[in-house]
């Protein structure tokens, strides 16, 4: 649909209201950010950008990410959020967007890249309310290319996904209500997720640019860390996870802070999980389901082994072997692979997912890619790259296995050749060197096979 | 006295046990872990998946809580010596 020239305000409508300079936006080491100490760095940090068409934005820190992405749409760079920080995909979409820099907040690289690095104290002294104008709030054009995500595509080559700014915008609005754990409340959502991913940088970083909460930057990692950082952010607050990290929270020993609920999303979640989850924290875990083409796009509460029920702009359509993702705010139809029962016009069931894509810890890849890459690999004569088991419904994570034929390679070699060019979850555990493959007379590999080649190895059960 | 050379003590390969049964490693032994050489990155191959995994096997297993600020952390994850060294001056059971 032609939105034609409407334009978004950069920090949302919130920003337009009378005092919303001086609400926090954002927490930062203990500290709280203002919305004016925000747009300040922004408009400070756009000034100073290097002037090239795209950025590659792989700030840690989280306020880094936000502030580098805002001073970018601001200047109308477009964002490239790569899908890994292996050399090879930096490299890879360098060379599809040759005016290209590196926005970093820390060592990075080779140097191959020009890069601007980025760097704000945290706790310096937030300005006052008197030099927040809502006037200075930058409007921008709905049509601009503010981000394009990459995903793994069948090929061998990162597929692009381009996002304009009124996309953005508009599915802000969506997160907002599937976020949202009380009517009517400010809350900060506190995250595990980093923000060069869809689903955190739709739930951290856009729904905090565009005034629909506050956002704690402290990532925390372990048990602890995720204790510490919500002691240090204000109620109401959310968590914003995946089902890894819930897994080892409920399960951790000691006591973790209340929050008034929990999203959760990248894989399936199981209902006794969650509820486990629930008591932890006391809150009801609710699961986000979505993919970077659509953004986040159903929701349900999971202890109830509810459908999932669509957020207001989306609809669907079951196919038998895929579904078909429709919203407006979309640039196209997403077709995913995933395979879907209708439980009536906005409700639905998920049945399962296509079998060239492989989820691990929440980040998803195609099979087709990861095989490509493995076969780029001098020196590697045949190989192939499979899931021999669907990840444990409870969280444990599984690792993809691999069997490779590399005369004159060792296992080693051909590890540290792939961890070049694709993301540390992906890399085979374990890799076999072996002789041949047990491809079939039309060059295919059943699965069968693979499993009984799997079986006969060294070290596997039943040997 | 710290441990020195490339012989694992009977410590490290407890600890090395728990790394790869709580990671799955296979085709890995524990005594094959040599006590010096880097957990993460390139030689075991370790991310931070398993960071998390085994920050979970360690709490269950000897009573205490990894914290990712903790200013040694490069350090203390740098290799199964180290590993073993921290959750010794750490456990409580």
């Amino acid at each position: 649909m032609n939105r034609g020239i409407l334009r978004h305000p950069l920090l949302g409508p919130a920003s337009l209201r009378p005092g919303a300079g001086d609400a926090t936006i954002a927490w930062r080491g203990g500290y709280p950010v203002t919305r004016a100490q925000l747009l300040a760095d922004v408009l400070a940090t756009a000034a100073q950008l290097p002037a090239h068409t795209h950025v590659l934005n792989v700030c840690n820190d989280r306020y880094h990410f936000l502030v580098g992405f805002a001073a970018a749409v601001l200047q109308g760079q477009v964002s490239l959020l790569p899908p890994s920080r292996v050399p090879g995909a930096l490299q890879e979409i360098a060379t599809d967007y040759p005016d290209v820099y590196l926005l970093v907040d820390g060592p990075l690289g080779d140097g191959a890249l020009p890069q601007f690095r980025l760097h704000l104290e945290i706790g310096r002294e937030a300005r006052s309310v008197a030099s927040f104008d809502p006037a200075n709030v930058p409007q921008i054009p709905g049509d601009r290319q503010a981000a394009i995500l990459f995903t793994s595509g069948s090929t061998g080559q990162a597929m692009p996904n381009p996002k304009t700014w009124d996309a953005l915008v508009r599915g802000a609005v969506q997160n907002a209500q599937a976020l949202r754990p009380l009517p009517d409340h400010d809350f900060t959502v506190v995250a595990t997720v980093p923000s060069q991913h869809m689903y955190g940088f739709e739930n951290t970083i856009m729904v905090t640019l565009q005034g629909h909460c506050a956002v704690q930057c402290d990532r925390p990692l372990y048990p602890d860390d995720v204790r510490r950082a919500l002691e240090a952010t204000p109620e109401p607050r959310l968590l914003l996870t995946t089902p890894v990290h819930l897994k080892v929270l409920a399960e951790s020993a000691g006591p973790q802070p209340s929050v008034t609920g929990i999203l959760c999303a990248t894989a399936p979640l199981t209902a006794k999980l969650a509820a486990q989850a629930e008591a932890k924290f006391g809150a009801p875990v609710k699961e986000a389901f979505g993919c970077t083409e659509a953004g986040v796009m159903a929701t349900r509460r999971t202890v109830l082994d509810e459908p999932w029920q669509l957020l207001d702009l989306f609809t669907v359509e079951a196919r038998p072997d895929r579904t078909l993702v429709y919203a407006d705010h979309l640039p196209e139809t997403v077709v995913m692979q995933d395979v879907i029962e209708p439980v009536d016009a906005r409700r639905f069931r998920l049945i399962g997912r296509g079998r060239d894509l492989v989820n691990i810890a929440g980040k998803r890849a195609s099979l087709g890619d990861l095989n490509a890459r493995l076969l780029s690999i001098p020196g590697v004569q045949d190989g192939v790259i499979f899931m021999p088991a669907q990840a444990d419904a409870d969280g444990q994570v599984v690792r993809t296995t691999a069997f490779v034929v590399a005369p004159g390679m060792t296992r080693e070699q051909v590890l540290a050749a792939l961890r070049q060019l694709i993301d540390p979850a992906f890399l085979p555990r374990p890799l076999y060197l072996v002789d041949s493959l047990p491809r079939s007379e039309s060059s295919k590999l059943p699965r069968a096979a693979l499993l009984d080649l799997l079986a006969r190895q060294p070290g596997e059960p039943g040997t | 006295m710290a441990a020195t050379g490339t012989v694992q003590t009977a410590f490290e390969t407890e600890l090395a046990g728990l790394i790869t049964s709580a990671l799955n490693l296979e085709g890995v032994a524990p005594e094959d872990i040599a006590p010096e050489a880097p957990l993460f990155g390139d030689a075991l191959g370790l991310d931070s998946i398993d960071a998390l995994e085994l920050a979970l096997a360690i709490s269950k297993r000897y009573g205490f809580e990894l914290r990712s600020d903790d200013a040694d952390n490069t350090r203390i994850f740098a290799t199964l010596r180290n590993l073993a060294s921290h959750v010794q001056a750490r456990r409580t059971t």
